[in-house]
């Protein structure tokens, strides 16, 4: 089982020839590269912002909407510092043909005209206090081009301040950046909402891995016991232990993209894909990913195990859809 | 009774006089300057001989010579001949009819192949008598008188081979010594050096040189114990005893090894032309350290060529991208030299007779590109007897086989794979396992049509296909990769040498490519794309000569490909030259086909003129390029480009390409030349598709200008150093500007620096080479643009430093050391989560406003030949990066690029191979 990091290899692909230098890419992608020893990206251990969830994920101009931040600050385990989140949307429109996500100067600059303050919250670990912005009328070039999903967006500037770690020590910083999908008023189309976790469940060691041949994954939770929040289950450094992740019903919802020639303006419906991230604030997460066919993990604590028995371990689970549509959930496990 | 039954003719290199070099025509009445000998390297040597019909009075003359003066011009055509010592009418005119239709291998004054006027003494004799059955003794009789005792004689013939590979030897003299008294092997060492030397001293008493299939032939040697000693310039004297017994013809085979094996080169029959052309010698380069004896990747030691990062193999030359500089293969274009990580080349380096790199400023024959050129010419299959090779090691394994089919037609057949996927995943430390395999073949044949007429029909092909998969147990992380590359190649080639020095040369060809083929998952997002291309040239040349100081060489040079990509992706382009990451141009999901056909075409002229006594030569060219680019494609679901998701396209592009070389011999020792020449190149096909380029796109536009000198303070050492300048026009840069196509001709650059090669050639037992280069290549995305950047891979100093020295019974032993300054790279200034998948996303730097470490590595090789009398055996060690430096390649970074950390390059590598020869 691997603990190395996802990594992401730059300066030479382009060295190779064209296949290939998109082959380097995807490796990195799905996880590894040669002797590195970086902690891997689920591993907790420091300020992050995990999830942005708004509400309604997809507006109108004029709406109002609610945007909630999963930030987190952990020092080996243990909550850290307060953590302040500042929010800001912009309006400058990304650079032509760039594949980024925001303008650079969105996330390098304090202050400036295109950069609209929504408000600021705050809290310790996991904070959830909420800002409430009105969706704005954009332009066609602020928009910029639709994506796959046949969706534009609005970038939101989210950033996540905490002290540091040590008396003297300068701020701890991170930035992220969530797109409100911006819902056309002309469209007929139905907006965007978010998805639901139902919970988490622990599978029994005797569960034959055969049982969804085909990728599927039955929502039947009989057999499976569930991870309560309140009583955390037991983990051990001798047995791995699988858990599954289920959405509520409606989670996956459909919607409708051009097909063929734009012009001819014909539809085709497509139905979400829901993806699932996994944190934890200790051991081995495998896969730390994963899609709807196979959404199962395995959490095992032959690395990273806490020094002390008793310790809990928190886990948060992050499920979202293709269109900006999120949920999280948290969830810990005793060291025994 | 004597019978005449046949005759042959004997080889003499009475003298050898280089003619005026470098492209003087082939000028059969242009005297010899009396100090030119000392410029001649490399003697021509015969290759196609014509027997002379006898006339009738040889078999009252016994033997007849007629010395010939023979012009030899820069391709080993005969130019001229004159019989300079007459040995009867009827005798010098079989002669010069016969030697007329002579080719020889050309001479060579260092690299450069020269004409050459030489003298050849036609022997014309009577064959040996058939061996007489002893006959009964007669009976005595009371009236008859003894006879006078008459010395009995036999007949002694034979053949002369190279020893090791059973090549014959022309022009080997043989020698009998008769009746030589034993050594005393009791004798004592002074006793027993004494008669050696007293052997060698010996005068002979037959003496014959061996023709051009290496056979020799004594009518009438006395019975006894001889000495026979067999010789000749460039060989290792062997001497042999031979009994020749009464009534019992002898016919003996002798394996000699020459002396000086990396002159024995011999070259394809080209003119030089090019003003910084560098011609390596395959014997030699084929042990380069760090080579694995790879003929063709010996190019990348040379000056102007960049360092590929990982030992890639890309040929960057003079700051050009990889894709910029032309490889032929007997005139036609490759798209790939090297296999999967630059291993190997794609064209076994056994098949390979001469291989030209001209990095810049290259004259009017070739064109296409704006980057360098390569040109790999393929030999001829050995012949008489088969020959080949089996080689192993723990890359790959190859074969070869070749010899004659008929007296004119002759067959080459080679092949390669590799194995390195077998252990590959033993050694591979990360959970991802690269599962490279690669082939490669050449088939030849070669026929003789004529004494001025060759034709070779060559197939020959490359593939390799990676996969690259997850080690992980975990049957939830699904990810695999496959890429799978070919190109094949069938050509025809004609070539016709006229009477008085002209040549002809037509080359059609047809292939058949897969740039790329590859399908991805990752996860739930699936990749494919499939490109395939269809390539048909056409390539004739003519060298003409029209004066002794002018020759006129023109041609025509069609290339043409059908380019067809069905792809499935979301919309947008992989990153170009100065890009980081993918680019989005327009959106959708993009699903469809689309066809390109590149064609053009150029005539081309171009006029060496000699003047003063051949010191000047000036060489104007014009080359007109005309191309025409159409095609369709239909990518539905593309939306927001600047370009329709459908269409059809169709536009010309015609441009000058005026070129001019001057070579100036200052005196023989050193010698001023330049070059300027102006280039196009066609883009690649695939950036002609609406959704990743653009269908308007123009050919890129070059002008080089190189300057420079050579010396030679000796006959084996040369030093030669260039200066160049390099601009660049209408590169294909990202559009800036919502609207426009994906990609535009706004992209300009420009490259300069100087090199110096200074190479001293095999010297007792010692070759080396030092090659630096010190440029810099520069780039603007946009001519509006205010500051210059670096092109991706500006390496500022280049050094290979290469030695290697022959010890005696076939040890060698050879160096090389590297030192390159670091690639540039954009470095990472920061980074955000997006928030929508959970991925980071890096914040860039300035474009390669960073640079990695200097690169410097040690290669060692060991060779140890053992020569048998008709195969060799050798085996070696090949060992890469001797001190294990650990030379950053690239950076890889942590999750959120907080954290980054160098990627090595080539470990401490040793490979060890075996090879046999027959």
């Amino acid at each position: 089982m691997t603990t190395k990091s996802r990594c992401a290899v730059f300066s030479w692909t382009r060295a190779l020839p064209a296949a290939l230098s998109l082959a380097l890419p995807a490796i990195s992608l799905v996880g590894g590269c040669s002797g590195a020893d970086f902690d891997p990206a689920y591993y907790l251990n420091g300020l992050r912002i995990l999830a942005v969830k708004a509400e309604p994920p997809e507006a109108a101009p004029g709406d109002e909407v609610t945007l909630r931040a999963l930030a987190v600050d952990f020092d080996e385990g243990k909550a850290g510092k307060p953590i302040t989140l500042e929010w800001a949307w912009c309006g400058k429109p990304v650079i032509y043909g760039s594949s980024d996500l925001i303008n650079v100067d969105c996330l390098q600059n304090e202050t400036a005209d295109y950069l609209h303050t929504i408000g600021s919250t705050g809290g310790t670990v996991g904070a959830d206090d909420a800002v409430t912005f009105t969706m704005p009328t954009l332009t066609n070039e602020q928009l910029g081009l639709p994506d796959t999903t046949l969706g534009v967006y609005l970038a939101v500037r989210v950033t996540a301040r905490a002290p540091g770690l040590k008396a003297g020590d300068p701020e701890r910083q991170v930035q992220g950046v969530y797109r409100v999908r911006y819902h056309v008023p002309q469209s007929p189309l139905a907006p965007n909402k978010n998805p639901s976790l139902r919970g988490v469940w622990m599978l029994p060691d005797d569960l034959d891995a055969a049982e969804n041949p085909d990728g599927g994954v039955s929502d039947d939770v009989s057999g499976l016991t569930p991870l309560d929040e309140g009583t955390p289950l037991a983990a051990t450094k001798q047995t791995p232990v699988r858990l599954r992740p289920l959405y509520e019903d409606g989670s996956i919802e459909s919607y409708s993209v051009l097909d063929g020639n734009p012009s001819d303006m014909k539809v085709k419906t497509l139905t979400e894909t829901l993806n699932t991230r996994w944190y934890a604030t200790f051991g081995v997460l495998s896969p730390a990913s994963n899609g709807p066919d196979r959404p199962d993990t395995s959490f095992g604590l032959e690395e990273r195990a806490p020094d002390e028995k008793g310790t809990l371990i928190d886990l948060y689970v992050i499920g979202r859809d293709e269109r900006g549509g999120t949920d999280w959930l948290h969830r810990q496990l005793v060291y025994r | 009774m004597t019978r005449f039954a046949a005759r042959f003719g004997s080889v003499l290199f009475a003298t050898l006089l280089a003619l005026p070099a470098r492209a003087a025509p082939p000028a059969p009445k242009a005297a010899a300057p009396a100090d030119a000998p000392a410029a001649l390297t490399v003697a021509p040597k015969l290759l196609h001989f014509v027997a002379a019909p006898s006339p009738a009075s040889l078999a009252e003359r016994g033997e007849v010579s007629v010395v010939l003066s023979i012009d030899i011009d820069e391709q080993g055509a005969v130019s001229h001949v004159e019989v300079a010592e007459s040995g009867g009418d009827d005798y010098d005119e079989a002669a010069l009819a016969a030697a007329k239709q002579f080719q020889f291998s050309p001479g060579y004054a260092g690299t450069t192949p020269v004409p050459v006027r030489i003298t050849y003494r036609y022997r014309f004799r009577m064959q040996a008598p058939p061996v007489p059955t002893p006959a009964a003794p007669p009976e005595k009789s009371v009236e008859e008188k003894p006879a006078e005792p008459q010395p009995v004689t036999v007949p002694f013939d034979g053949r002369v081979l190279r020893k090791g590979d059973r090549v014959p030897l022309i022009g080997a003299t043989v020698e009998v010594v008769l009746d030589v008294p034993e050594v005393d092997p009791k004798a004592d060492k002074a006793a027993k050096a004494a008669a050696q030397a007293q052997l060698a001293a010996a005068a002979p008493a037959f003496t014959a040189e061996t023709d051009a299939e290496g056979r020799f032939s004594f009518a009438a040697v006395p019975v006894g114990r001889h000495l026979v000693r067999v010789g000749g310039t460039g060989l290792v004297t062997a001497q042999a005893r031979e009994a020749l017994r009464a009534g019992k013809a002898l016919t003996a085979t002798y394996y000699v090894e020459e002396r000086t094996k990396y002159s024995t080169t011999v070259r394809a029959a080209r003119l030089r032309r090019e003003i910084v052309e560098r011609s390596l010698d395959i014997d030699e380069i084929k042990r380069i350290p760090g080579t694995q004896g790879d003929t063709l990747k010996a190019v990348q030691n040379l000056p102007g060529v960049a360092r590929a990062p990982f030992g890639l193999g890309q040929l960057i030359v003079w700051g050009s991208n990889p894709a910029d500089t032309r490889v032929y293969v007997d005139g036609v274009y490759i798209p790939t030299l090297y296999h999967f990580g630059g291993l190997r080349s794609t064209i076994n380096s056994e098949v390979v007779q001469s291989l030209d790199f001209t990095p810049g400023g290259y004259s009017a024959e070739h064109g296409w590109g704006v980057g360098g050129l390569v040109e790999v010419e393929t030999r001829k299959p050995r012949t008489p007897g088969y020959h080949g090779y089996v080689q192993l090691d723990a890359i790959d394994g190859s074969l070869l086989i070749e010899g004659p089919i008929t007296k004119n037609l002759s067959f080459g057949l080679s092949a390669r794979r590799s194995w390195i996927d077998l252990f590959l995943p033993l050694i591979t430390p990360n959970n991802f396992q690269l599962s490279p395999v690669y082939y490669d073949y050449q088939a030849r044949l070669r026929w003789r049509a004529s004494s001025r007429d060759d034709v070779e029909v060559m197939i020959f092909g490359s593939d390799d296909a990676i996969g690259v998969k997850t080690k992980s147990p975990n049957p939830q992380l699904t990810a695999q990769f496959d890429s799978h590359i070919f190109y094949h190649r069938l050509l025809a080639r004609w070539e016709h040498r006229f009477e008085g020095g002209a040549s002809l040369s037509i080359t059609p060809s047809v292939g058949f490519d897969v740039p790329f083929d590859f399908g991805a998952q990752l996860g739930n997002v699936e990749l494919s794309a499939h490109a395939s291309l269809v390539p048909y040239s056409l390539r004739s040349v003519l060298h003409l000569p029209l004066a002794p100081f002018l020759r006129l060489d023109a041609g025509l040079d069609f290339e043409g490909s059908r380019y067809g990509l069905s792809a499935k992706s979301p919309a947008g382009g992989p990153p170009v030259e100065g890009e980081e990451a993918p680019r989005t141009f327009g959106s959708g999901q993009l699903d469809g086909t689309g066809t390109v056909y590149v064609h053009q075409i150029a005539p081309w002229v171009s006029l060496p003129l000699t003047l003063f006594d051949n010191k000047l030569t000036v060489t104007g060219g014009l080359r007109l390029a005309i191309f025409s680019l159409s095609g369709n494609y239909d990518f539905p679901g593309l939306s927001g480009v600047g370009v329709p998701a459908s269409d059809h396209f169709n536009h010309p592009y015609f441009g000058l390409e005026p070129r001019l070389s001057v070579r100036y011999d200052v005196v023989p020792q050193f010698t001023l030349k330049a070059a300027l020449g102006v280039y196009h190149q066609a883009p690649d096909a695939g950036a002609l598709f609406g959704p990743f380029g653009n269908p308007a796109a123009l050919p890129q536009r070059s002008v080089h200008y190189v300057a420079g000198f050579e010396v030679n303070p000796t006959r084996t050492l040369n030093v030669s150093v260039e200066g160049f300048y390099k601009e660049l026009r209408n590169l294909l840069v990202r559009g800036e500007v919502s609207g426009q196509p994906a990609l535009v001709n706004d992209g300009i650059g420009r490259v300069y620096g100087m090199e110096v090669m200074v190479r001293q050639q095999l010297w007792k037992g010692l070759w080396a080479w030092v090659s630096y280069t010190l440029s810099r290549s520069e780039r603007k995305d946009h001519p509006d643009t205010p500051d210059w950047r670096v092109f991706q891979y500006d390496q500022t100093h280049i050094l290979t430093a290469i030695a290697s020295y022959q010890f005696p019974r076939g040890y060698q032993v050879g160096l090389r050391f590297r030192y390159v300054t670091g690639n540039p790279y954009t470095a990472v200034d920061g980074s955000y989560i997006d928030l929508n998948t959970g991925r980071y996303q890096p914040i860039y730097g300035p474009i390669y406003g960073s640079r990695l470490a200097s690169f410097n590595q040690l290669d060692l090789r060991f060779d140890k030949i053992w020569t048998f009398r008709q195969w060799k055996l050798a085996v070696y060690v090949d060992i890469q990066n001797l001190y294990n430096a650990k030379n950053p390649e690239a950076y890889q970074a942590n999750y959120d690029y907080s954290q980054t950390q160098p990627i090595a390059g080539i470990p401490f590598f040793p490979t060890l191979g075996i090879r046999g020869d027959f």
